[in-house]
């Protein structure tokens, strides 16, 4: 039975030549810059946060892709309240990949997302926000059902307004990723 | 199959390395709003006074700013002082004394101030002029005393007294009072002219369901007499 699995495994693998479904995940870190604007000036401070990430996508290693990745990571300093839960980001991304027939497959990438953030304010108990990234990276093919994935990435992403009763101001970020991980192609 | 497993040890020591950031300690990038409050609330009121109540939102970077037109009023006790229908923030000093508590929230943040009230003890209607003539105009005056003691003349109103009442005369052919109590004489005769405070009002004022205050005057061809 188990033979038999494998088999049609391997068969449902050549028969879509080079597109496969991808798995995978990854961690690494991410250097985000908040700045937000109301009546008293822009503040503008830096954070940091490990990232772990977890994507599902299809595409062909050496040609295109499109990768959808859900990611959290918990910031180092508290944003928005006095304590900031865990950020989780939902990200889709169009893959362009250059084939240099080697291991190493270099890429470009760009995408959009969406992040929620849990906070303890007194109005408000999460913040949204929209994005827009894009990145470049490095696969490196093990095998033809496996990479690793090195991919560095820039986001710019707009938090949805707070109320602050007779304003609603609103934060602003751009962040620099960086994340090794794994990948699955089936 | 080695690789994959050298490949997920890898994965899991980073994302344990990554998982050891502590957060630090210190004020949020945004602030946030600790309370409400009133600004230049009076401690006490004065039955038939009014008052602008200004609300500021105070937050946690050490600023506040104006919120008033955007709070939701509650009286404790509308007979000691209600909140005005027509203008946003005015607070009217009631007929009743007492310790009303005024109520100010936005989206479930509350702030109140306490203001006592004062009611009025008497009121007292009388005119200068002891000889009215028909076709003039003749100004009355209204003085109140209130519980405290305290002459209505002594407190400092932010619409005149004298035009916070009801005036009425009995027989507007003869003559007529406005709402400041400028009387306008007509034909001679005698007219009750009155004023009301809390005219209709729910609970008894000193017996009364209202405080009010009667004169009466004699007009004549040439002049007239109290």
């Amino acid at each position: 039975m188990y033979r038999l699995l494998f088999i049609i495994f391997l068969g449902l693998g050549s028969a879509q030549a080079d597109e496969r479904v991808i798995i995978g995940a990854g961690a690494g870190w991410v250097n985000e810059d908040f700045s937000f604007t109301n009546s008293q000036g822009e503040k503008t401070v830096g954070s940091s946060a490990a990232i772990e990430n977890l994507k599902i996508g299809y595409g062909d290693i050496k040609k295109y892709a499109i990768t959808f990745t859900v990611s959290y990571s918990e910031y180092s300093q508290n944003l928005f309240s006095l304590n900031d839960g865990s950020k989780m980001n939902l990200d889709i991304d169009l893959i362009k990949s250059f084939d240099l027939n080697s291991s190493f497959i270099p890429f470009v990438s760009m995408g959009m997302g969406v992040g929620h953030m849990t906070v303890e304010r007194e109005l408000e108990n999460y913040v949204e926000g929209g994005s827009f990234q894009v990145g470049t990276g490095l696969y490196y093919q093990i095998a033809p059902y496996m990479d690793l994935e090195l991919n560095i990435q820039y986001k710019w992403a707009h938090w949805t307004s707070l109320d602050f009763i007779s304003t609603k101001p609103e934060t602003s970020s751009t962040s620099l990723l960086g994340t090794l991980g794994v990948n699955f192609r089936f | 199959m080695h690789t994959i497993y050298k490949l997920l040890l890898l994965l899991s020591m980073l994302s344990i390395f990554t998982a050891c950031d502590e957060k630090t300690e210190g004020d949020p990038l945004v602030p946030d709003i600790l309370g409400l409050k009133a600004i230049d609330a009076p401690n006490k009121s004065y039955a038939l006074n009014k008052h602008l109540l200004n609300i500021n939102a105070m937050y946690s970077s050490d600023y506040e700013s104006d919120v008033t037109e955007y709070v939701s009023w509650n009286v404790s006790d509308t007979q000691s002082g209600v909140m005005s229908t027509t203008t946003l923030n005015e607070y009217l000093a009631n007929a009743k004394s007492g310790t009303p508590t005024i109520s100010f929230s936005y989206k479930g943040i509350v702030g109140s101030v306490i203001i006592e009230n004062i009611a009025i003890r008497d009121m007292n209607v009388s005119l200068s002029d002891e000889n009215l003539s028909i076709n003039s105009t003749y100004q009355c005056d209204l003085n109140a005393t209130y519980e405290d003691n305290t002459s209505s003349a002594d407190i400092d109103y932010s619409t005149p007294f004298i035009s916070q009442v009801l005036w009425e005369s009995n027989n507007t052919t003869l003559a007529t009072v406005d709402q400041n109590g400028l009387i306008t004489t007509i034909e001679s005769g005698l007219v009750k002219i009155t004023a009301r405070a809390f005219e209709n009002y729910t609970i008894e004022i000193n017996g009364a369901n209202e405080v009010n205050s009667s004169i009466e005057i004699i007009i004549s061809e040439n002049n007239s007499s109290i």
